[in-house]
């Protein structure tokens, strides 16, 4: 009993430690970068980093993100579209595709496919980079790695995940009512309006908070993890695989947090 | 050799991991334009030595100057200024792996100073031409041997026009020849251009041929083998 108390006691503590780290780097990126947008040098530099990220977490992951959205876009239309009405419930199918896909699935999914790709990338390259010295050999060179590392993923992955559910929501709502267009018989226009009907400007603003969230939330744990990295190679995909759930984990909770705060 | 100024000076250092004692009390001076070769054994912390004297690791106690200042105790950010006068090259030059050549040599150029991107780049080939590596610009390097790799650690801590470069073990992996050519251009850098130099190294003999005094770490004291390390000047 003593040891599981322990065990417990010892996790909680480290969580804390790990928490307070991160919340450091974080204030750390942002207070580096905000003291030296006024000296000007480096900016260049950084921007082609932040170009990069926004390229590979945006628009590389584009093809998976449209496959996703139009497969699960048909499955939530067909479903509603096809059991609602045998209960009567024609006029919540607007209400139940903004609910499902705008404020929830939108969102969590685009999350999902970003901390796999992007997530998972971000700590093994910070890992690689500390495992060969690079990261040494930065700030040796007087470069902040809060700055020419941490802050540009983390301003990357904010702007891609929030086109990326956008797009993602475009794709479910549209795309995915063309591929269900083979069964159903409810006519377009009818099926915009009740969405439109359904949908609110406090939908769209509460999601794209999420995404905000969620895109720093992978940018700084991914990083956090992949410079825990210290001198073995091995402790690479552990770090990976560490920034991948934990970012899983930490979305999740802010999800439930926001579904609770705003919706309950 | 000018004896009067002190590039780098390390007072009363002590420094250790997880409660053991690595080094005890050491103190060290460097003069402007001389090369100081340390020499250790593998495992007596002379790459960790390096690391202390440009503020990667912090002493658990005593002074270490460069240029006259006290770097334990300056800010984050002073530090980076300091560091914009120091060079540092590492075992296998410590380049970035996803930059070629040329980005690297010229990656504190694009960070630290607003130079347009023409000027950047007629510096940074300079550099590689100064260190005999003319030709490689646009490798990456994985696709470079040891000699490269060095070569291009040490033309990009050459960029910023340092006037202390510190090697750490620079000829380890490097033929006879290969550790000789290195060695001219280490004498030549100080020949011309003043900049002191602080070589690690496990090559006594390389030591010996490159170094105007010598130390070495042993039992986490500095002892002299050619020169007087404390009270110089």
């Amino acid at each position: 009993m003593s040891t599981l108390t322990g065990w417990v006691g010892n996790r909680f503590l480290s969580i804390l430690h790990d928490t307070n780290k991160i919340c450091d780097l974080l204030y750390l990126s942002l207070r580096d970068t905000f003291i030296s947008i006024r000296k000007w040098h480096g900016n260049r530099l950084i921007f082609q980093v932040l170009q990069k990220q926004i390229l590979f977490t945006g628009v590389d992951a584009l093809p998976i993100i449209s496959i996703i959205s139009l497969l699960l876009g048909a499955i939530v239309i067909t479903q509603s579209t096809t059991q609602l009405p045998m209960i009567g419930g024609e006029d919540f199918i607007g209400k139940v595709i903004v609910l499902v896909i705008i404020r929830e699935l939108g969102p969590l999914v685009t999350a999902m496919v970003v901390i796999a790709r992007s997530g998972s990338a971000i700590a093994t390259e910070l890992g690689i980079m500390s495992v060969n010295k690079e990261i040494e050999a930065l700030e040796v060179m007087g470069i902040s790695i809060t700055r020419f590392l941490i802050f540009p993923r983390i301003i990357g992955s904010l702007i891609a995940i929030l086109c990326l559910s956008v797009y993602f929501d475009i794709m479910a709502i549209l795309g995915g009512f063309i591929i269900s267009k083979i069964q159903l018989v409810t006519p377009f226009d009818v099926y915009i309006y009740r969405i439109s009907l359904a949908l609110n400007p406090g939908d769209i603003g509460i999601s794209l908070m999420k995404c905000a969230v969620f895109g720093v939330i992978i940018a700084i744990l991914s990083s956090y993890h992949g410079l825990k990295v210290k001198c073995c190679s091995t402790e690479v995909p552990q770090a990976t695989t560490r920034a991948i759930v934990s970012s899983i984990v930490v979305c999740f909770l802010f999800n439930s947090a926001v579904t609770i705060i705003f919706y309950i | 050799m000018e004896q009067s100024s002190i590039t780098l000076s390390i007072e009363n250092v002590t420094f250790g991991f997880n409660g053991k004692e690595l080094f005890k009390g050491i103190d060290l001076r460097v003069f402007q334009g001389e090369i100081f070769a340390i020499v250790g054994t593998s495992g007596s912390g002379t790459s960790t030595f390096l690391k202390l004297c440009v503020g990667l690791l912090k002493p658990w106690q005593g002074v270490i100057g460069i240029n006259g200042i006290d770097i334990t105790t300056v800010s984050f950010q002073q530090l980076n200024k300091i560091r914009l006068r120091i060079g540092f090259v590492f075992q296998d030059g410590g380049l970035i792996s996803n930059m070629t050549l040329l980005d690297n040599v010229a990656l504190p150029l694009r960070y630290h100073t607003a130079l347009h991107e023409e000027a950047v780049m007629g510096i940074a080939e300079r550099r590689l031409s100064l260190v005999e590596i003319s030709g490689y610009e646009e490798y990456f390097p994985a696709q470079l041997s040891m000699e490269c790799k060095t070569r291009a650690g040490l033309a990009r801590a050459l960029v910023l026009d340092p006037n202390l470069i510190f090697y750490d073990e620079p000829t380890a992996g490097l033929d006879e020849d290969k550790s000789d050519s290195l060695l001219r251009l280490i004498k030549r850098l100080r020949d011309e251009s003043g900049v002191t130099s602080v070589v690690v190294s496990h090559d006594m003999d390389f030591a010996a041929r490159t170094a105007d005094r010598i130390a070495v770490i042993e039992d986490g004291r500095m002892k002299m083998v050619r020169g007087r390390v404390k009270g110089e000047g």
